[in-house]
Order: structure tokens, then C-alpha cells, then sequence
């Protein structure tokens, strides 16, 4: 008995929709969109993004393999499933700024061959380790000559203004693109800017100019006078040129250090205690061999890459840091590693999101993986964050059926200095309690004591 | 190489005089933008023509007309990044 549902995020363009039969991916071509289809195909546009790995791969298959949703469909296409989808506004500023790299590449290469992208969305950028990779393969149509680049404000408020929040007043975009599924409006971020951006040519033209004519140019006259322009091709190309090279030197802005970053040189237990961890996540990690591991807290990746040296084939870390994910990021590039830091708030993660709270999955519809890490974290959410113990436990077991979770007692340098200013309200907060929060979900397979001052990770197994 | 660019230029503003491009769009792309770009485009294009002669006018009092391959040169880059 097969299973069809329709992704509830594909429904902007009727060109066509994404299906999941199974654990398959299948998408429908309608037959307006066939002419583009095969002239777009034909360019061999495709192959060779396909080629150099930034767009997903696609095949045709039979239209009966999606029974009655393929009816009307010209064609159906297969895709290879992304193993984990996330957000543009879980995305450090390193991620955003390569998939922005990675849209503009495409349609860079895409005009050469006479074709251009429908629109700009960042949701049709995703990664799969810290690898960027376009994945609606319907989002490309026939370019005629002195046609507007279509997708540039959607780019400006999903990519370039996000980058320039972060950039030019050191405030992140993740809240704000959470809270605006389309990103942040050339208006909006105009009024936030410093003065001093303004002497940026492109943050003049692009975002203070662009919030000016969007403002002035609303009447019925101006529409119609909009529309009679034209955007020669070269014109086109110098735009996404300069672009291109504007986004490659933006950089987060340089007075926003943050705690966690230093996180690794300043923690409270020494190298040898840090190599045991090491040894122990390796352990588990070649035992149980996880597809998709989750590391929650995962500061700068530490505990993931060992994971992933030692048999997971995939880590996707969460932390709230924004220095500790940037590093994280940067280390995964470096090191090529299938990892991929995510902005997590556990107090507030992802909710369910967009046209009818469907369209963007919450973290809990995301999360079911092979195995899960929560080390030097239960700490932070249990006493920093006041989350009750038993709830905190049984939101990471729910993520997958075995893991490792460390213990960190309250002797600990670390949970000192959380109780430092405050009063110690955490009478249940003990090893006794952990223990059995923990087996009233899942079985101990082992577990060592990890530090001097009682530290204890346990390696447990629901199934 | 300088000819090749003065005819790109040339083809481009011809194709955007004699041409009307409509297309389908499922995405508004928004008035502020589509002025914005046509703005740039004028300034690209500008710019384009002004480097072309600035390059003549070097080539002329050099005597060395060599020195447009290095527009050639700018222009081959453009087309690799992209």
C-alpha cells in the first residue's frame, strides 16, 4: 500500500508540485510548463549544474507511479530525497551567504544558455553537509531578450538583506526571517541601516533606492511605465556580477564575538576529559552507525566530526550560538565533513510555519533520526532555561532510538557559575533523578564518568 | 576584443528597442525593483560605452592597440565567474 501526500510548501508556482510517494520524492510537470521544460533541457543547462553538484538530480518516471495525482501531469520526475530540510532562518550567516553565492552561480550559468529562474527563494536552496544544492529543478524557463531579472527583489529581501543585517549593525536575521517567511523588505531593513552603509554603492542602490522607488512608484502609471522597460542582457549579467562579488566580501560584522566561540580554549574541563568524550561519542558512533545523527548543543561541531569519523554518515548540529555555528560552519567546509550547524533555540524551536501552518515543518516533524547527542547541554536547558527535567530528557529521546546524554552535576564549575546570581531552585536536579527520567524511556547501554567533577555521559536505547 | 564588446553593446540595446519580452511570472517582482534595474542597466551600459572609447582613446595616443586585450581580458573573467 503505497502512501501519497503533497508537500504542503508547493503550491506558489501550478507549473508543477512535489509529491512524496513512500519515502519517495516525485514531482509533476503540468503542460504549461513543458515548452520551458524542454528547451531548459535541451540547453544542457541541467546536466551540467547536475554535474558539478548544484542541482538535485532528477529522473522521469512513469506518470502511473504517482497513480491520480499525476493526472493532468505531462510529465513526472524523480528526485533523489535531501535527507534533512531546513530553513534559511535556521541558517548561520556563512550558510546563507553561500546558498545567496550558489543562486547567483546558477543564474549566471543559466543566462549563457538562454534561460532564467522563475524567482529567488531561499527555500529551494539546501545542504546536504555544508554543501549548498538548488533543488527545484522547475524554477527555470526560457530567457528572452530584455526581460527583468524577475527573482531580484524576492534575492534582495531572502539573501542580500539578511546579509546586511548581520553585516552592518551585527544583528542576526534568524528572528526576523522567522517572523517574515519572505525575508526582510528593502523598506524595512532601510530604516535600520546605519548611515554610513549608504556610502556602500550597493547598499545605496540596492536597498535605500529600491525602498524608494517600491515607496514612490505604487500608482497605476508607474506600473505601466515599469512594465514598458527593458534590462539588456548585459546590463543582466553586470548586475549579477557585481552582486556576486559584493556578497563574497560580506562578512559578519566584527564587534560580535560571542560566549560560545571561545567556548572550546575556555571551558571547565581539561583536554583528557574533553579525548574521553571524544572516545565515547566514537564508541557509540561505530557501533550504532547512525544515517542521520542529531547533536544538539553542539557548539562548534567537536563531538559531531568525531561522530562522523567513526561511522555516522550524516550529523546535523543545533546550538544557539551564532559565533559557535559560524565556526561550526567553517570547519565543516574546511574539513568537508556531512555536517551542518542549525540556529536552535531548544526553549523555541522551529514552530510550524506559513500558509496554513504548513508550509515550513516545525523542528519536532523534522527531528526523527538514528541517533542523538546532548552533551554539556541537559545543564543549560534545566537550570539556565528552568525546562523541567523529565520534559527536557524525553524531547531528546524522542528524536531518535538511541544516544548519548551527558550528565553534568552540580558541583560542576559550570553549573556553578549558572546558579551564581540566582537562587538554587533545583532540588530534584541530581545524578538519582537523571537516572531515572532516563529509564523510565530507555535502557542504559553504559556509561563512564567523563570528568573530575562527576560528569557522566549515559549511552542509551529505546528500542 | 573591443569590437566584440561594442557589439554586444549595441545587439543589447537593439534587442531591448525592437523587442517586447513578455513573460510569465509567478512571482511579482515588484515596481521599485524593475526601476531599480533599469536604472543599473542604464548606468551598465553607460559605463560599458565609456571604457569602450576610454580604451580607443588610450589605443590612439599609445599607438598600442594591444591595450584593449586587456578589457578582453576583464571581459573573459566576468564570463568564468559566471
Amino acid at each position: 500500500m503505497t502512501d501519497v501526500s503533497v508537500e504542503a510548501g508547493s503550491f506558489r508556482d501550478p507549473r508543477g508540485r512535489i509529491y512524496y510517494v513512500d519515502s519517495r520524492v516525485l514531482r509533476t510537470v503540468m503542460p504549461m510548463a513543458v515548452a520551458d521544460f524542454d528547451y531548459v533541457r535541451s540547453s544542457g543547462l541541467i546536466e551540467a549544474l547536475h554535474s558539478d553538484g548544484k542541482l538535485v538530480g532528477e529522473s522521469l518516471v512513469d506518470n502511473t507511479e504517482l497513480g491520480a495525482c499525476a493526472n493532468g501531469a505531462a510529465y513526472v520526475l524523480e528526485h533523489p530525497r535531501i535527507p534533512f530540510i531546513s530553513y534559511p532562518y535556521e541558517w548561520p550567516f556563512s550558510a546563507l551567504k553561500s546558498a545567496a553565492l550558489l543562486h547567483l552561480d546558477i543564474q549566471q550559468s543559466a543566462l549563457q544558455k538562454g534561460v532564467t529562474l522563475t524567482d529567488a527563494s531561499a527555500y529551494n536552496v539546501q545542504f546536504v553537509g555544508s554543501r549548498p544544492i538548488f533543488i527545484d529543478s522547475l524554477a527555470f524557463r526560457r530567457y528572452n531578450d530584455g526581460e527583468f531579472w524577475v527573482g531580484h527583489r524576492q534575492f534582495c529581501e531572502q539573501f542580500v538583506n539578511p546579509l546586511l543585517l548581520r553585516a552592518y549593525t551585527g544583528v542576526a536575521h534568524n528572528a526576523w526571517f522567522r517572523g517574515r517567511l519572505e525575508g526582510i523588505s528593502a523598506e524595512d531593513l532601510s530604516r535600520v541601516l546605519p548611515w554610513r552603509s549608504r556610502l556602500s554603492w550597493n547598499v545605496l542602490t540596492h536597498v535605500m533606492m529600491q525602498a524608494r522607488l517600491q515607496g514612490s512608484a505604487s500608482s497605476n502609471d508607474a506600473v505601466r511605465r515599469a512594465k514598458d522597460r527593458k534590462l539588456p542582457k548585459i546590463g543582466f549579467e553586470q548586475m549579477l556580477h557585481g552582486l556576486r562579488k559584493w556578497i563574497t566580501k560580506l562578512e559578519p560584522k566584527a564587534d560580535t564575538r560571542t560566549v560560545w566561540q571561545d567556548y572550546a580554549g575556555d571551558n571547565s574541563y581539561a583536554d583528557a576529559e574533553a579525548e574521553q568524550k571524544r572516545a565515547f561519542v566514537a564508541e557509540f558512533s561505530s557501533t550504532v552507525k547512525p544515517a542521520l545523527l542529531f547533536d544538539v548543543g553542539c557548539n562548534t561541531g567537536d563531538y559531531s566530526l568525531a561522530a562522523l569519523e567513526n561511522g555516522a554518515a550524516m550529523a546535523i548540529g543545533f546550538d544557539f550560538d551564532q559565533g559557535a555555528l559560524e565556526l561550526g560552519f567553517q570547519r565543516a567546509v574546511s574539513s568537508r565533513a556531512n555536517f551542518l550547524p542549525l540556529l536552535l533555540d531548544a526553549a523555541n524551536p522551529s514552530p510550524d510555519l506559513g500558509w496554513r501552518q504548513a508550509e515550513r515543518l516545525g523542528l519536532q516533524r523534522r527531528t526523527q533520526g538514528d541517533a542523538v547527542i546532548g552533551l554539556a547541554l541537559i545543564h543549560h536547558l534545566a537550570i539556565a532555561k528552568n525546562l523541567p527535567l523529565q520534559g527536557v530528557i524525553d524531547w531528546l529521546i524522542d528524536m531518535a532510538p538511541q544516544g548519548v546524554l551527558e550528565f553534568v552535576p552540580k558541583q560542576d564549575p559550570m553549573v556553578q557559575r549558572l546558579l551564581q546570581l540566582r537562587e538554587d531552585l533545583f532540588v530534584d536536579y541530581n545524578e538519582q533523578t537523571f537516572v531515572d527520567c532516563l529509564q523510565a524511556r530507555a535502557r542504559i547501554v553504559k556509561s563512564i564518568v567523563a570528568s573530575a567533577s562527576g560528569r557522566i555521559l549515559y549511552w542509551f536505547d529505546r528500542a | 576584443m573591443a569590437r566584440v564588446l561594442a557589439v554586444r553593446v549595441f545587439l543589447s540595446l537593439l534587442g531591448c528597442t525592437v523587442m517586447a519580452a513578455p513573460s510569465y511570472a509567478y512571482l511579482d517582482p515588484g515596481t521599485g525593483s524593475i526601476i531599480l534595474q533599469s536604472i543599473l542597466a542604464g548606468i551598465a551600459v553607460a559605463m560599458g560605452v565609456l571604457r569602450l572609447y576610454w580604451y580607443r582613446l588610450k589605443a590612439f595616443f599609445s599607438g598600442k592597440p594591444t591595450e584593449s586585450d586587456g578589457q578582453g581580458a576583464k571581459d573573459a573573467e566576468i564570463q568564468k565567474d559566471s
